[in-house]
């Protein structure tokens, strides 16, 4: 197994990632909340849930993003010109969360071949639901939170490191 | 002669995000949603740009490359590859493959703006 000290910092380059994609594409400014107390209650149930899987060699996984559904609709206003929160949308807005996580994960993804553990990106799959991804036993998690444009964002990596 | 352009992407954000990019400019803005469809509409319309997605279902863009590469009315057609995938065995793929240039996801619209006028004249509509 990788000695753990070896590992890649998980939270820290979600974090990254997920900063360069709203900054690149969106032009939206993000913030790093203080605490998790912080997290606005109304944020968390309406979420649309977005994963790509990760394989490679090293390393296997998967980056997953929990995303308000007004900051999706948002997202799509700003990237296409339509509006997002029509009565129509969901369809375009389970597309756009589903593309931002494919962005996030193909920045992970790049830092994780810096760090040695080269991998594969996956197709998106999306959910209209909350982010369960937690607990799950022999995974490694990281996870960060975001603020952007007044929503409460929530990335998660999840991992599993090959026998060495 | 307005340009054509084709964009082939499985994210519908993305191709409406390109439609909007180039609506400011005199061309002809296609788009299909794999690269099975993108053949078909490459090989129907001989577009002077494509810009293409790497990671799709169906077919996907090295597959879709290769093909279009055998057809001699297609052989030379530039084509930007544009991908959430920065790794280096794909960017050696592509360039193989004659991509004329990529665009990593995410990208600002300027820079993908900047490398298509490179290849197509990209003139502001005068019609309303």
């Amino acid at each position: 197994m990788t000695p753990d000290s070896h590992r890649p910092d998980l939270r820290r380059i979600g974090a990254s990632a997920f900063t360069e994609v709203l900054a690149t594409l969106l032009s939206l400014p993000v913030t790093v909340p203080e605490s998790t107390n912080d997290r606005p209650v109304s944020d968390a149930p309406d979420g649309i849930s977005s994963s790509v899987l990760l394989a490679g060699q090293r390393f296997s996984g998967s980056v997953h993003l929990l995303l308000p559904r007004a900051f999706v609709a948002h997202a799509v206003r700003l990237l296409t010109g339509l509006d997002g929160d029509a009565g129509n949308a969901n369809a375009l807005q389970d597309d756009a969360a589903g593309e931002l996580a494919n962005m996030v994960a193909g920045r992970v993804a790049s830092q994780l071949a810096a760090d040695g553990y080269s991998c594969k990106l996956g197709t998106p799959s999306v959910a209209r639901s909350r982010l369960t991804t937690q607990g799950q036993p022999a995974v490694e998690h990281g996870r960060a939170d975001l603020i952007c444009a007044g929503h409460w964002l929530s990335l998660e990596i999840q991992c599993c490191y090959a026998a060495s | 002669m307005t340009p054509k352009i084709l964009s082939i992407d499985d994210s519908k954000t993305i191709r409406l995000l390109l439609a909007r990019l180039f609506r400011p400019f005199a061309c002809e803005f296609m788009e299909a949603a794999n690269g099975e469809e993108g053949l078909a509409v490459a090989t129907r319309e001989n577009p002077d740009l494509i810009i293409l997605d790497y990671n799709m279902p169906v077919m996907d863009g090295i597959t879709m490359l290769r093909r279009l590469r055998e057809q001699a009315t297609l052989k030379r057609t530039p084509v930007i590859m544009l991908t959430a995938d920065s790794g280096l065995q794909s960017l050696a793929t592509v360039a193989r493959l004659g991509v004329r240039d990529y665009v990593t996801k995410p990208f600002r619209e300027e820079e993908l703006l900047a490398k298509a006028g490179r290849i197509i004249p990209l003139i502001p509509r005068t019609d309303p």
